[in-house]
């Protein structure tokens, strides 16, 4: 299977040439691009060719067909099959004395990254996958299939927990004895709760979730980012170690845990634009990160006073001049 | 199905009272392509945006205090800015944001307001009850969305609902929460983050839910 594949990414090449719109390609991969999503993806960087994108639409079709429907022992051989990844850095995960967060961005082949990595860290202590539940996140149903597939036996050590309230207790619980939780922080389901983080050249919005488990459970964070193999396959890319600063700090009030928490995101997410800025074509988020609006910076310290003043001041803020009850 | 009146006949009605008894006149009319519109010479056009040959509302405001307008276009649709659009309505099913320029023109300034509509122009005397105002610009912008594609603005309109200025609002607090954090990101026990938080939190408590008044 892995062989045809290669196949057939390989004889699929030419499609990277294109650099115009094709509604049949789109219509194929069902990727209904709008125009502003066409510029959020040519304007990145030195910009890529709409074909590039395309085709990497193709190869993750490619993957999520071979993986539906086949049993564990075709699954793990495909997944190792495509797996380049240097595990020598796992040995930190494995040999903790406090729980770990692994933290993986949606870029490139980040369902097989995470199955990869779970399934080898489930040997040596229990594991928490934690993601959207697929009744609201319909992407994520590929993951409960593949790990029903994969983990859905004791001795695997993977147990899937999905963001709600039993699998946050879940992931807490097991942080605190531990345990390994595989978490996503770059999605959200309200944005009200998010905060904003510089990011490849814009603001975006995150969760603090993953900084807040950390701190709540002593646990520390490894960011990782899945990157694609040349040709074919994907490699799982390792970050520095982040630890919470309340280990320095243990009596924070709310404010001042908010505040070390945003620190801790905005290293976690430095990390991954180290890894992901040359090729961010490969991240799910990219078209609605790069399609609206200009490149935004947060203020400076000096600046924040007068912003302020701005702010209370705007027209926003203020009550209507006039209400005039229709009803 | 039924025939709109279209803008550029509303525009020659309104051009043929120019011809008429009326002295001054404020008319109400959809932003559409030049081509649909008809010749808008002799007119002073007021939009958002302060084109070459439009001002902005308040400009036109000032200069019929010194009375040297005496012919208006108003684009309604354009006008939905917080800051240009201050007038909230409140309809049985839903609220939204309309500019104060047309209650000014007719209730200060005396100006008999025509306003287009699907159906055909609808003429408001000098001093017109602020709800009549009120309701044919509702009834205004409701028929401007019957022009279909034509109808430059629509895809605006949202932001004249109190809905979307309560997530701007949020949007703009996140943003002043996230550059406090940002900035004490490395210190976060600095006693210096508490008075701009505080200010944060006054400015979100000043806010007002127009969605629930």
């Amino acid at each position: 299977m892995s062989l045809l594949m290669r196949l057939a990414v390989a004889l699929a090449s030419p499609i990277k040439r294109i650099d115009r719109r094709s509604t049949v390609i789109e219509r194929l991969l069902q990727l209904p691009l709008t125009p502003n999503d066409v510029h959020a993806v040519r304007q990145y960087g030195k910009g890529i060719r709409l074909g590039v994108y395309y085709h990497w639409y193709l190869e993750k079709f490619f993957v999520a067909r071979s993986v539906r429907g086949v049993h564990r022992r075709k699954a793990t051989a495909l997944i190792d099959a495509l797996d380049a990844t240097d595990y020598g850095d796992i040995r930190q995960v494995v040999e903790s004395a406090t729980g770990v967060l692994i933290a993986i961005p949606h870029h490139a082949h980040y369902v097989l990254s995470m199955t990869a990595l779970a399934a080898r860290l489930g040997k040596f202590r229990k594991v928490h996958v934690f993601y959207g539940q697929p009744a609201t996140h319909r992407n994520n149903a590929v993951f409960d299939r593949l790990h029903q597939v994969l983990f859905d036996h004791p001795e695997s050590g993977v147990e899937v927990i999905h963001d709600n309230r039993q699998g946050l207790a879940k992931a807490i619980k097991g942080l605190k004895r531990g345990e390994i939780v595989l978490i996503m922080p770059d999605a959200f389901q309200d944005e009200d709760a998010t905060m904003m983080v510089p990011f490849c050249g814009r603001l975006m919005n995150a969760m603090l979730g993953t900084a807040v488990l950390a701190r709540k459970t002593g646990s520390w964070i490894l960011p990782v980012v899945s990157t694609k193999k040349a040709g074919f396959g994907f490699i799982t890319s390792f970050g520095t170690r982040i630890d919470h600063p309340i280990r320095q700090h243990p009596t924070l009030t709310p404010e001042q845990a908010r505040i070390a928490d945003y620190g801790v995101i905005r290293r976690v997410f430095a990390q991954f634009e180290d890894r992901m800025a040359n090729e961010l074509h490969y991240w799910q988020n990219v078209r609605g990160h790069l399609s609206f609006g200009p490149t935004a910076e947060l203020p400076a310290l000096a600046d924040l006073p007068a912003l302020l003043d701005a702010v209370s001041r705007s027209a926003l803020f203020n009550p209507p001049g006039l209400v005039l009850d229709l009803r | 199905m039924v025939e709109i009146f279209a803008p550029k006949q509303a525009l020659e009605a309104a051009s043929a009272m120019r011809c008429g008894h009326l002295r001054r006149l404020a008319l109400v009319l959809p932003t559409t392509p030049p081509a649909q519109e008809g010749d808008v010479e002799g007119w002073t056009l007021i939009d958002c945006n302060g084109h070459s040959g439009v001002s902005k509302a308040t400009e036109v405001l000032r200069r019929v205090g010194e009375q040297d307008v005496d012919w208006i276009i108003v684009r309604t649709d354009q006008l939905y800015q917080p800051t240009e659009a201050t007038v909230l309505i409140q309809l049985r099913d839903r609220s939204l944001f309309l500019s104060p320029v047309e209650f000014i023109l007719n209730d200060k300034y005396g100006y008999p307001l025509v306003i287009w509509t699907a159906a055909g122009l609808v003429t408001l005397p000098p001093e017109s009850p602020f709800k009549d105002i009120g309701l044919q610009l509702v009834q205004h912008l409701q028929d401007c969305s019957l022009l279909g594609a034509s109808w430059l603005e629509r895809d605006h309109q949202a932001l004249r609902t109190p809905e979307h200025r309560g997530k701007a609002r949020n949007r703009q607090l996140r943003f002043l929460r996230s550059s406090v954090a940002n900035a004490y990101r490395d210190a976060p026990t600095s006693p210096l983050a508490f008075p701009l938080l505080d200010r944060i939190t006054g400015i979100e408590a000043s806010q007002v839910d127009e969605s629930s008044r």
